[in-house]
């Protein structure tokens, strides 16, 4: 049927290429999968901390190490907590840093990127230095580093400015917000180039098309070309990157969080949770492969979203 | 021949735009001087890689800055110089005193704006207008150029529109703002010849209910005679020769322009004219031409073609030449 309507040339009313980009979507049944995956992972993470079957923070130190069962489905930890509880609430985590941080790096990623690609040779060369610099040290280890050597400082300013301040969002107890903040900037430290190296092949291609020209021969300024007629002709492949970023954030999240650097208690994580869990593999297995599990599967899915989303915006890839 | 007309509308002398590449510099175009005078078309023709795109877009300084550059001569608009003005300056003529339509209309539109916001683009850029105000400008002047039920078309998308039609849509955005000079860049070359013809007619139209003045870059001699009143012939950079159509068609002077119009296919079948061997096999031109551009395709090409490129030889008001040779082969 659809493509009875793209044959028809005559008047068909207005039929937006987004439309066409969502038909071709939801043909695609392992992206609608992702989809329906990716709504429930973020209901969750919303929602998780309604929906836990019990306090994720009560322990009860006479139910510990208890498998799957009728009363904690996903069974207990070793400080008897309930293992599905925990999860749920630990989604908000996993949704808040993958979607800020990858927010940021979208952000400093296509101003980079625009800079590069459109204010010629020479800022190109120094963003673009900077952006091999930063690509070529090992992406956890940077993370890793950075984290490390920021925390300190961060935390001893903040004592300052609770002792200046007094407000309660600077005491020790209440800080646990300054983990998310650090991680947040350098997961988007780690991961900018990658939009910039995107956004810069995509501006200097598009600038050699010649509806760039034809703005530019009617008077439009090089700011209102560069978002009004390159960026939003950029747009798939930003947004496919865009989701395989978010998954990608997420394991590097865990993968902080299980190294213990990343969320601190009694913030949890996926990545903390693992940390618990691999310790007591061998009596408990279910407590290491729940947040496993849930890692793998959310990442999976966004990868799958992003490949549905890739063959949607690309109408040159072959499916009508 | 300036004598007796008033002040053209533009003016242009001894341009020379080159493109300094990495291992040496192109001169694209190097010295060039035509005019154009208001409500005319001037057709401006020459093979492809001849300047005659270069030529114009330097007036608006539409190529990319990093490697092009006017090195000298003047662009006088209206009597005013444009290569003194500033970019932002010139950024404000264009669309609103020249505007431009270019060769392919299937990728001079934004694919992922409605064609009524990139006619409201130009509108509200260069008119102090509402949104709503500048949107049925967009219906009025779809119209004017004669896409059918504009009400709705102006919400469409570029891909909804065949390539006559979106020929169209850039005469529309050209036209918005209602400019002096409209310089046509090979406008049909792209499309199909029967809306080839619709076209053309559309800017004959434009011109004359405007009183636009049109530039029209082509290699199409056939669209030429039809529609241009005068003709610059361009080669390598260079301009060869410049006049009136009918002189051009009638009276060539330059061996170039003879050698052009002999190619063109004759309808008399029998009828066996030198074509295109008349225009000799490219010779290794020398690397530093000091000469006549031409020289090395040229049948009547003499030793002292090598040595200084000719002057300007005026056969009529309206008619000059650069060639040593055609008072020789004036009468051929």
């Amino acid at each position: 049927m659809s493509k009875v309507d793209s044959l028809n040339m005559g008047g068909e009313p207005s039929r937006n290429i987004w439309l066409d980009a969502a038909e071709r979507f939801l043909g695609n049944r392992l992206a609608v999968v992702g989809l329906v995956i990716v709504f429930l992972f973020v209901f969750t993470a919303i929602f998780g901390s309604f929906l836990a079957p019990y306090d994720p923070f009560e322990q009860n130190l006479r139910n510990t190490f208890k498998p799957p069962n009728m009363e904690n489905w996903l069974g207990t930890d070793d400080l008897g907590r309930d293992v599905l509880s925990r999860l749920m609430v630990s989604a908000k985590t996993a949704l808040l840093v993958a979607f800020v941080s990858v927010s940021i790096s979208l952000f400093i990623g296509t101003i980079f990127g625009l800079l590069a690609g459109y204010m010629g040779p020479k800022v190109d060369t120094v963003i673009m230095w900077l952006n091999d610099v930063t690509q070529s040290i090992p992406q956890l280890l940077l993370a890793m580093i950075l984290v490390i050597s920021v925390r300190i400082p961060i935390n001893n300013w903040i004592d300052r400015l609770y002792s200046d301040t007094n407000w309660q969002i600077f005491s020790p107890t209440g800080r646990g917000w300054v983990d998310f903040v650090i991680i947040f900037g350098v997961l988007a430290m780690i991961s900018w180039p990658s939009y910039a190296r995107l956004i810069r092949g995509q501006v200097l291609k598009l600038s050699e098309e010649d509806f760039v020209m034809a703005a530019r021969s009617v008077g439009a300024s090089e700011w209102r070309i560069m978002f009004k007629h390159i960026l939003p002709n950029a747009m798939g492949p930003i947004i496919v990157m865009t989701t395989y970023n978010i998954g990608t954030a997420i394991v590097a999240e865990a993968g902080l969080s299980f190294l213990g650097i990343g969320v601190q208690p009694p913030n949890t994580s996926w990545g903390s949770m693992l940390a618990q869990g691999w310790k007591v593999w061998v009596i408990a297995p279910h407590i290491m492969l729940a947040p496993a599990i849930a890692v793998a599967l959310v990442r999976i899915t966004f990868n799958f979203l992003g490949d549905g989303l890739s063959e949607a915006l690309n109408p040159s890839s072959g499916k009508i | 021949m300036n004598s007796r007309s008033p002040i053209p509308l533009l003016e242009i002398e001894e341009l020379q735009t080159y493109f300094f590449l990495r291992d040496r510099v192109l001169k694209a175009v190097d010295g060039i001087s035509y005019h154009v005078n208001e409500g005319e078309t001037l057709a401006i023709v020459g093979e492809s890689g001849s300047g005659k795109s270069v030529g114009a877009f330097s007036i608006l300084r539409l190529f990319d800055a990093s490697v092009g550059k006017i090195v000298g001569g003047s662009i006088k608009f209206r009597g005013e110089e444009l290569t003194l003005f500033s970019d932002k300056e010139i950024r404000n003529i264009c669309g609103r005193k020249i505007s431009m339509i270019f060769q392919e209309p299937m990728s001079s539109l934004n694919p992922v704006m409605t064609v009524g916001d990139q006619i409201s683009e130009t509108v509200r850029k260069h008119q102090d207008v509402s949104r709503s105000e500048a949107k049925s400008r967009s219906i009025e002047l779809l119209r004017k150029v004669g896409v059918p039920s504009p009400e709705e078309r102006v919400n469409d998308y570029p891909h909804q529109f065949s390539g006559g039609m979106r020929q169209r849509v850039m005469i529309a955005i050209a036209l918005s703002c209602d400019p002096d000079l409209l310089i046509a860049d090979e406008p049909t070359t792209a499309l199909d010849v029967t809306i080839q013809a619709q076209i053309m007619e559309l800017i004959d139209q434009v011109k004359r209910e405007f009183g636009t003045s049109v530039i029209l870059i082509t290699h199409d001699l056939a669209l030429v005679s039809e529609r241009a009143d005068r003709v610059v012939v361009m080669y390598a950079g260079k301009v060869m020769e410049c006049a009136k159509t009918i002189d051009i068609f009638q009276n060539a002077k330059h061996p170039y322009t003879r050698a052009l119009l002999n190619s063109l296919p004759s309808r008399n079948f029998s009828e066996k004219k030198s074509q295109i061997s008349e225009i000799k096999v490219l010779r290794k031109a020398p690397e530093v031409n000091l000469g006549c551009t031409f020289y090395s395709r040229c049948p009547h090409a003499q030793k002292n073609c090598t040595e200084k490129f000719p002057n300007r030889a005026n056969y009529s008001e309206s008619h000059y030449v650069y060639c040593w040779h055609t008072n020789a082969q004036g009468t051929v």
